[in-house]
């Protein structure tokens, strides 16, 4: 018998245009920039506006998660008596409107100071650290109440002729790859100022990484500054934490998989912006992939502010940052505060509310969470838990 | 199980119909294969519903000349699931795994034609997945588009995006 195939009629086994354009839509970036040498017309294809739109709301909205609930959960100071208190509320319903505090596992000292929260992953794990020079590290899972003090590193301890010893954890993490939670920071040795020991070098920075699974720590060979790094400006994407190293103006990311470091230098500044402010700079994880936010205010007297979302498609390359959303100019937000899983965007709005925006619809919906004076960090993103999974806290 | 199908219905002339099994649609793939389905299914495709509305349901054979045998059942399949709601993420990986890349394509054209507007986006996903790591020249066939830079453009193009060369799969003419 012949093959049936050939007697069907095709009248075109080609795609047509009209086509191409929901297939493309769905692209990653990266493979998107290089089908620009295609052909002509697809080289033009970010300066296509009607493409444009399509794109951007597939990258808002293309999230995996499938956490039907809406919850977020906010580390706030509050003063019950004289001392600052360290206190976690869990917030649930549509907009957030049921408030719930959590009681934090003992190793965690709610009067403490020097109190950092350090982040988030997807299965309700969350890091926190208190004192200043050596940081009293925990790993809590919220959704199972199980937490772990991590033990000391060798490198707490000075080497003979140093003094001191400072840790700033830059980042923690869910590595997928190996199912481990992993935190990596620096540790610096150092003199007192007061020493005058010529022979020793004054500083010694190492880098070192602490595996759950191992429950271990390990040193990371890479020669690469502590810098200054702000608090503010850490994410944690898919396995990778970023930071920002700022006097460089870059972004640096480490891959929690293969101790892999990036320095990427972030965006241009001056890119259009004549006459605005830069007032404010924010990473936030962005469809899995890692998002600039740089917040800019007309310099008139009824200040509107205008963000800019540029996302990153390769590590490393400055090149590849690409500006896919402008938000306003609005007249009543601050600034970023983080992104949801949804392709939205949280900000904080003049009357110390906390406004949430859909990318996806461009709607702005204020939330029933104000973010008074003392609050500390908002872990708005990552912490999507499914309903019926908090009975144990 | 297709070819099981498909030779039972040969037997029947196109255009005859049978009053006790009106309910059934009977779609004609190009080259000439009768796969009877529910009206259900039929609904899910609206190019074929249209059809059928259009001539006041008098009409339950419907000739579908750019839909092959091979893809109408994969089609047959899709909209069935998708009635008994039972489309998900494990069942849309496994119904296109077997499928190569030249086959998801036709089965979008397909889609495209019956103009199925879940599977259409579904596919769309599953070419975009397939294509991202792709080369240049790869989606150019894929897609049949001509070149039109010339070598010089092309060359300052790729230059200007040399860093999205990196990671691309090699191209394997196997797949074809």
């Amino acid at each position: 018998m012949e093959k049936t195939k050939s007697s069907c009629v095709k009248v075109s086994n080609h795609i047509p245009d009209d086509l191409t354009v929901s297939i493309l839509s769905k692209l990653p970036l990266k493979s998107l920039v290089r089908f620009r040498c295609v052909r002509k017309s697809w080289s033009f294809l970010f300066q296509d506006s009607y493409f444009m739109n399509i794109y951007r709301i597939h990258f808002a909205s293309n999230h995996n998660y499938t956490y039907a609930d809406h919850s977020c959960i906010s580390h706030e100071l509050i003063q019950p008596y004289y001392e600052l208190h360290n206190a976690l509320f869990l917030y649930r319903g549509k907009s957030f409107e049921n408030k719930v505090r959590l009681d934090w596992p003992p190793p965690i000292q709610q009067h403490d100071l020097g109190f950092q929260f350090m982040g988030s992953v997807l299965d309700g794990t969350l890091c926190f650290s208190q004192n200043w020079e050596i940081p009293n590290t925990v790993f809590w899972n919220i959704n199972t109440n199980k937490f772990k003090t991590l033990p000391p590193s060798s490198l707490e301890f000075p080497p003979p002729f140093y003094h001191n010893a400072a840790c700033a954890i830059h980042g923690f993490g869910y590595d997928h790859v190996t199912d481990d939670h992993k935190l990596i920071r620096h540790v610096a040795h150092c003199l007192h100022v007061t020493d005058d020991e010529d022979l020793i070098p004054p500083y010694q920075a190492n880098w070192e990484v602490y595996s759950l699974r191992s429950n271990s720590w390990k040193k990371v060979d890479i020669d690469m500054s502590n810098g200054y790094f702000n608090t503010d400006l850490r994410v944690h994407v898919n396995g990778v934490c970023h930071w920002c190293d700022e006097p460089e103006d870059c972004l640096v990311s480490f891959d929690l998989t293969n101790d892999a470091f990036f320095r990427t230098p972030l965006p241009s500044r001056l890119d259009g912006n004549f006459g605005l402010l830069l007032v404010d700079k924010r990473f936030v994880a962005l469809n899995g992939s890692v998002a600039f936010i740089s917040t800019w205010e007309t310099s008139c007297a009824n200040k509107l502010t205008t963000f800019h979302i540029s996302v990153l498609a390769e590590l490393g390359r400055k090149e590849s940052w690409t500006k896919l959303f402008i938000v306003g100019p609005l007249p009543c937000i601050y600034h970023p505060i983080g992104a949801g899983n949804k392709g939205d965007i949280f900000f904080l709005s003049k009357d110390r509310k906390l406004v949430q925006f859909d990318l996806i619809t461009q709607r702005i919906e204020k939330l029933d969470i104000s973010y008074r004076l003392g609050k500390k960090t908002l872990l708005y993103k990552e912490v999507f838990l499914p309903v019926g999974e908090l009975r144990d806290v | 199980m297709a070819e099981e199908v498909s030779s039972q219905m040969n037997s029947l002339s196109i255009s005859e119909t049978n009053p006790s099994s009106s309910a059934t649609i009977s779609l004609v793939s190009g080259d000439d294969i009768v796969f009877k389905v529910e009206p259900t299914i039929a609904k899910e495709m609206e190019t074929v519903q249209s059809f059928i509305d259009e001539t006041d349901g008098k009409i339950t054979t419907i000739p579908l000349p750019n839909i092959s045998s091979h893809d109408l059942p994969y089609v047959i399949e899709y909209c069935e699931k998708s009635i008994a709601g039972k489309i998900t993420k494990e069942f849309e990986a496994e119904f296109v795994k077997k499928l190569n890349n030249e086959e998801v394509k036709e089965l979008f054209l397909a889609a495209n034609y019956l103009n199925i507007k879940k599977l259409l986006d579904f596919l769309s996903q599953v070419i975009a997945d397939r294509i991202a790591n792709k080369s240049v020249e790869y989606v150019r066939r894929y897609f049949g588009i001509e070149n039109d830079f010339t070598p010089e453009e092309e060359a300052k193009l790729r230059e200007e995006l040399a860093w999205t060369f990196t990671g691309v799969d090699p191209d394997d003419e196997d797949e074809n």
